[in-house]
């Protein structure tokens, strides 16, 4: 039986991160601790969320904090979004950890690496972790049907290909991607619609 | 429909690393020609992923989890006496593992390099504080690969369902420029899996770590490879060194 996760928002204040941004690319040791103590409970946070392991969260967490550190010299301090990475960093260590238990490991972990590259988080939203954005995107998901919710926990918090879901829910997999098309275009179309133009 | 939004959840499949070929393919190829459409996609694509990782109940981490952080960054010199403690430790207890099944020659130059190497680089001294903590869970099993002969590629292998494979190996052939070894969990179904890249000492020794957890179960042998910089999803050369993972 899948349970949907419970919509509590955790919400970060995203000032000062250019400056933090610097500092960790100068190697700044403090740093690092300040970085952990903006995004370090979030990122912790989806972790549990994922692996559901504390023991096995705190070292996946701290495996993402030695990647953001060593890979800081490839980050655009001035347009890059770094709590956003830290939180792709994070969900990706969670989600290759489970299809490693689960023997899945195959070529979809090139793809988490790729898409966890610093210099891709440029230019994001200023103020994309914002309590509005959060508030936003849990109204979007009340828009939701229980299937469409289940489809966007499976991918998200699971890393379930839609071939993947298709087999769990016994479903066929145009059925499934339509689940998730629509369920992505729902979530997508009540953010684009909260963001003042 | 909005133009730009034409399949836009193709990419947020992508960025959740979910996206099957062909798409998958068609994704790369639009990012790989700069499109900007693409990287406006991309970009969306991202934003609602790092939102969607904001959807989680907190959960307190415990305070110790923040001193492991914060000590990655923290400068040789402020913590040496421990630093000097561990890598001795760590030193000591590689080359005690070593010691038994490999040549005394490989083993006092390993030794020595790794010594120098956790002098000079903080890279290097996470590499060892990994290496030590990996060798001390009682999980940690070793395999050997391998004869002691003279000159021959020796190989003792580490490994740790939750942790990773550390691999010790002496009388590597040296490799020419452009090339590097490749270390790989062979399955027992499916092609080699990549396990990081790294090259030896000039003396033919090396010591590498891939950390990350490791399905032994499904695993049959861990092999070496020589490929080119950079690796290779696959080995394109004979895989050697092969150490069998016992059930």
């Amino acid at each position: 039986m899948i349970l949907f996760f419970p919509l509590v928002f955790a919400t970060v204040d995203v000032q000062g991160d250019q400056e933090l941004a610097v500092r960790l690319q100068r190697r700044d040791p403090q740093a690092l601790g300040e970085l952990y103590d903006k995004y370090g409970r979030i990122a912790y946070s989806l972790i549990v969320r994922i692996v559901r392991d504390e023991g096995i969260a705190e070292d996946l967490t701290q495996e993402t904090f030695l990647r953001i550190w060593n890979r800081m010299a490839g980050f655009d301090a001035q347009k890059g979004a770094l709590g956003a990475w830290v939180l792709t960093v994070a969900r990706n260590r969670a989600i290759d950890y489970l299809r490693s238990v689960d023997g899945r490991t195959r070529q979809n972990a090139i793809e988490l690496s790729a898409t966890e590259s610093p210099a891709v988080f440029v230019d994001l939203e200023a103020h994309l972790m914002s309590s509005d954005r959060v508030r936003q995107l849990r109204d979007a998901f009340g828009k939701l049907n229980d299937k469409q919710r289940m489809v966007i926990e499976l991918a998200y918090f699971e890393g379930l290909s839609q071939t993947e879901m298709a087999e769990r829910l016994k479903q066929p997999l145009g059925t499934v991607k339509s689940w998730v098309r629509t369920a992505l275009q729902i979530l997508r179309t009540e953010l684009e619609q909260a963001v003042p133009a | 429909m909005n133009p730009g939004n034409a399949h836009q959840d193709l990419y947020e499949l992508y960025v959740l690393g979910l996206l099957e070929e062909p798409e998958r393919s068609l994704v790369e190829e639009e990012l790989r020609r700069n499109d900007p459409e693409a990287k406006a996609r991309l970009k969306r694509a991202l934003e609602l992923n790092a939102l969607l990782g904001m959807t989680v109940p907190a959960t307190e981490p415990r305070k110790e989890l923040r001193r492991r952080i914060a000590a990655i960054a923290e400068p040789l010199p402020s913590r040496a006496p421990w630093s000097l403690a561990w890598a001795a430790l760590s030193a000591c207890l590689v080359a005690g593992l070593i010691y038994t099944g490999m040549q005394r020659q490989a083993v006092h130059g390993e030794l020595a390099a790794t010594l120098k190497t956790l002098d000079q680089t903080r890279a290097a001294l996470e590499i060892r504080e990994a290496t030590l903590d990996f060798l001390r869970r009682p999980d940690t099993r070793i395999l050997k690969s391998g004869t002691a002969e003279e000159r021959r590629p020796v190989a003792k292998v580490f490994v740790n369902p939750s942790r990773g494979v550390l691999l010790v190996a002496a009388n590597l052939p040296a490799l020419p420029a452009g090339r590097t070894y490749e270390m790989w969990v062979v399955p027992k179904a499916g092609g080699p899996r990549p396990a990081g890249l790294f090259k030896p000492q000039a003396d033919g020794s090396a010591v590498h770590l891939q950390t990350g957890p490791v399905p032994l179960g499904d695993a049959a042998a861990i092999a070496l490879s020589d490929e080119p910089e950079g690796g290779s999803p696959q080995p394109t050369t004979t895989p050697f060194l092969i150490t069998p993972v016992a059930e």
